[in-house]
């Protein structure tokens, strides 16, 4: 079931933080433009697929962290940390940038929440599944390059 | 002087290169590893000076892979670059031996100020 109000101990991070924490990879490793966008995305580009890292907190405090956006952002930022072009990214080396990138994002969320808790290694796959059983505590959507990306926290419940 | 880099991404570890050249340590010869249980083989063939290793990997992890040292009677300076960094965590570390923890995301700037006390020419 949904939580509907928030229980004494939920977390709730701004954009803002969010926005920092992207900000601050982005520009120090990736060396690419990362702006806030003001408009949810609504239909995300669709000639090319969606790509979605996930890292699963678990402990005191549990649920994940999402990073998504199209291919198209992946590769190039896959290109930037290989030192590579874009057209030269192995789609292995696509998997394990997205995958870094998210964890690197979780990493550094993790000092905000309730502790103990753990994060798992990160994996990515193709599409946008959000399960029914988490709620979002915190998102941002940013543009990079001219396309839509979106940073999502939820909060799964504990299973008593 | 050797360098062995140690993480489960092979983006990061290509990172860690590229900010060591602009840190100014492009001249030290660098190795790598994917893991823990990497990282001790290679060790066991040809021991670095310095190893730079990821806290969270699969298999083995950084603090375990320090542990094996030390249990083995290693003396290798040896730093974490790792996305966390709790206080729980930076006392685990202290306490098994490491000798700093550079937070990812990271400059050239940070490399050269962290590692410059531990890198000889």
């Amino acid at each position: 079931m949904l939580q509907t109000t928030p229980k004494p101990d939920a977390i709730a991070l701004s954009a803002n933080v969010l926005l920092e924490l992207a900000e601050s990879i982005w520009s120090s490793l990736l060396e690419l433009d990362i702006q806030r966008s003001d408009d949810p995305v609504t239909e995300w580009p669709c000639d090319q697929p969606l790509l979605t890292g996930r890292v699963v907190v678990d402990g005191d405090w549990q649920g994940s962290i999402l990073l998504v956006c199209p291919k198209a952002i992946a590769c190039k930022a896959a290109a930037a940390m290989f030192g590579v072009s874009p057209s030269e990214v192995a789609e292995t080396d696509l998997s394990d940038a997205m995958g870094e990138l998210t964890h690197m994002l979780s990493g550094n969320l993790k000092s905000l929440l309730p502790t103990p808790c753990r994060l798992s290694q990160p994996s990515v796959g193709e599409g946008y599944n959000i399960t029914t059983e988490e709620r979002i505590m915190g998102q941002v959507f940013l543009r990079s390059e001219g396309l839509p990306l979106q940073i999502i926290l939820f909060e799964r419940e504990k299973k008593s | 002087m050797k360098i062995l880099i140690v993480d489960d991404s092979n983006a990061m570890r290509m990172i860690v290169r590229r900010t060591l050249r602009e840190a100014g340590f492009g001249h030290l010869e660098v190795q790598q590893a994917g893991d823990g249980n990497e990282a001790l083989e290679s060790i066991h063939k040809d021991p670095p000076d310095l190893i730079l290793s990821d806290w969270n990997m699969p298999n083995k992890s950084g603090l375990d892979l320090l542990h094996a040292l030390n249990e083995e009677g290693y003396k290798i300076t040896f730093g974490f670059i790792t996305t966390e960094g709790t206080a729980e965590m930076r006392a685990k570390a202290a306490q098994a031996g490491a000798k700093f923890i550079i937070n990812k995301p990271f400059t050239a700037e940070t490399f050269a100020k962290t590692l410059g006390a531990f890198i000889k020419d």
